[in-house]
C-alpha cells in the first residue's frame, strides 16, 4: 500500500469513528403531557415595568406576572434519568423573555422566546411530576396591542 | 435560532449529553426500531395536553402623566418612583412699581412653584423661582408612535375686584431647561386670550419637560389693582 493509500485509510476509519460514536444514541425530543396543568391567573395582567419612560427615549417594556400550577406526565420515563426543558416557541405578537421560580423539583431560569431550558435532571420516582412554577413574561409595549395568548411546553429529551 | 441554556443549579449534569436544537428527530435507517418506539410513545402522550397556554391582557396601557408647577411622585422615576396626584394650583405673578407701569419693559413673573428637579431623575431643571417646571409623560402600547397634546384653556383677561380687566395675550413665556438639549417639548409662547391654545406635545413613551419663565408685556397703563387669572393645562392622549 502506497503511503497516500494508508493515509486515506487512516482517514477513512477516523471519520467512521467520528459518525458512529456521538451517533449512536441521539437524543430524541417528545413534549410531556401536561395534562392537569393549571395557570391560575386566567388573564394575566401586564404592566409598564417603569411607570415612567425614559427621557427623551423610547422604553416600553411591560411585565406580567403568573403562576402555574405544573403537573406533567412523566409516567413513559419511570425510573429513568430525565432530562426536561421548558420550551418557549417563538410566537406572536414578538419578542418574549420569561424568568421563572420553582417551590419544588424544577430549576430556576430565563430565556427569550425560541429556545429552551433544562429545568430538571435526575431520575423520574412517580409518574406524575408536580411543581409550582412562578412566571415572569416580559414584551415590549409595541408589540402589545390586545390580549393575546401565549403557550409554553415541557419536553424530554430521550437518550 | 433555538439554543439550549443549562441552569446554573444543574451544572452537575453531563454536558456532552446536551444537544441542541428542541426539534431533533432521528430518521436514518439505522435507528428504525428506536424511531419506532418513539412513535409508539407519542402516540400514547396524544390523548393529553402537550402546552399550556395563558392569556397576556395590557393592564392600563394608556398612561398619562402631566406635571405643571409642582406634582408628585413616591421618588425619582429611576429609582423606582411611582406618579401620584397633586391638587395643588402655583402661581406666576409679579408686581409692579407705579413709577415702572407701562413703560413697555416686559416685566418678569415668579412662581410660588417649589418644583426645580425633574422627577425623572431628580436633576435641578428649573431655576427657581423665575421658572415653572412643566413636564410629563405618556404610556400606550402598539408599535405606531402617537404624540398627545398638552393644550391650555385661557380666559379672555385677568381681572381684579373692582371688575377692571387686563388681556391674557400680555403675558408671554420662554422655555429652557438646564443642560438641555433639542427644542423644548413645550416651546415659548403667549397666552391666546379666551380659547384654548396648543402649548406643546409628547412623544408617545419618552418624559418631556420644560421651563417656562413668564413675563407680562407692560405695554399699557391699567387702573391699579391685584389682577389674577387662571390657566387650566389638559394633557389629551390619543
Amino acid at each position: 500500500m502506497s503511503r497516500s493509500g494508508r493515509m486515506r485509510l487512516a482517514g477513512g476509519i477516523a471519520l467512521i469513528a467520528w459518525l458512529v460514536l456521538p451517533g449512536a444514541v441521539p437524543a430524541r425530543t417528545v413534549v410531556i403531557d401536561d395534562a392537569g396543568t393549571s395557570v391560575l391567573e386566567p388573564l394575566v395582567a401586564l404592566r409598564w415595568k417603569n411607570a415612567a419612560p425614559a427621557r427623551g427615549a423610547h422604553n416600553d417594556q411591560m411585565v406580567g406576572f403568573m403562576t402555574v400550577r405544573l403537573r406533567l406526565n412523566v409516567a413513559p420515563w419511570m425510573h429513568r434519568t430525565a432530562r426536561i426543558y421548558l420550551s418557549l416557541p417563538q410566537q406572536p405578537p414578538g419578542p418574549m423573555q420569561v424568568s421563572w421560580t420553582a417551590q419544588q423539583h424544577l430549576a430556576q431560569g430565563e430565556m427569550q422566546s425560541g429556545n429552551r431550558v433544562l429545568v430538571y435532571v435526575g431520575p423520574i420516582m412517580g409518574p406524575i411530576l408536580e411543581d409550582t412554577v412562578r412566571f415572569r413574561l416580559t414584551i415590549e409595549g409595541r408589540w402589545v396591542q390586545h390580549a393575546f395568548p401565549v403557550s409554553m411546553q415541557f419536553e424530554m429529551d430521550e437518550a | 435560532m433555538p439554543s439550549d441554556t443549562r441552569p446554573a443549579s444543574l451544572n452537575a449534569a453531563t454536558p456532552a449529553a446536551v444537544l441542541p436544537g428542541p426539534h431533533r428527530r432521528s430518521t436514518s435507517a439505522v435507528h428504525r426500531p428506536r424511531v419506532a418506539l418513539a412513535g409508539l410513545s407519542l402516540a400514547l402522550l396524544a390523548s393529553g395536553a402537550c402546552a399550556f397556554t395563558a392569556t397576556l391582557s395590557p393592564a392600563a396601557p394608556l398612561t398619562v402623566y402631566l406635571q405643571v408647577g409642582v406634582g408628585s411622585f413616591t421618588n425619582d422615576y429611576i429609582y423606582g418612583g411611582q406618579p401620584e396626584n397633586n391638587a395643588t394650583v402655583n402661581t406666576v405673578s409679579v408686581a409692579l412699581a407705579a413709577t415702572a407701569v407701562g413703560n413697555g419693559t416686559a416685566q418678569t413673573m415668579t412662581t410660588n412653584s417649589t418644583a426645580s428637579m425633574s422627577y425623572w431623575d431628580g436633576f435641578a431643571y428649573c431655576n427657581l423661582p423665575n421658572q415653572l417646571y412643566i413636564g410629563g409623560f405618556y404610556r400606550t402600547t402598539g408599535g405606531k408612535a402617537t404624540t398627545a397634546q398638552v393644550t391650555a384653556q385661557v380666559p379672555a383677561a385677568l381681572t381684579d375686584s373692582a371688575g377692571h380687566s387686563l388681556p391674557f395675550s400680555t403675558i408671554s413665556w420662554s422655555s429652557s431647561g438646564n443642560l438641555d438639549t433639542g427644542a423644548e417639548p413645550f416651546p415659548a409662547g403667549t397666552f391666546a386670550a379666551g380659547g384654548a391654545q396648543s402649548v406643546g406635545s409628547m412623544a408617545s413613551n419618552t418624559w418631556n419637560e420644560s421651563c417656562w419663565t413668564f413675563a407680562y408685556a407692560n405695554k399699557t397703563v391699567p387702573a391699579a389693582g391685584t389682577f389674577t387669572g387662571v390657566v387650566l393645562y389638559t394633557l389629551s392622549a390619543p
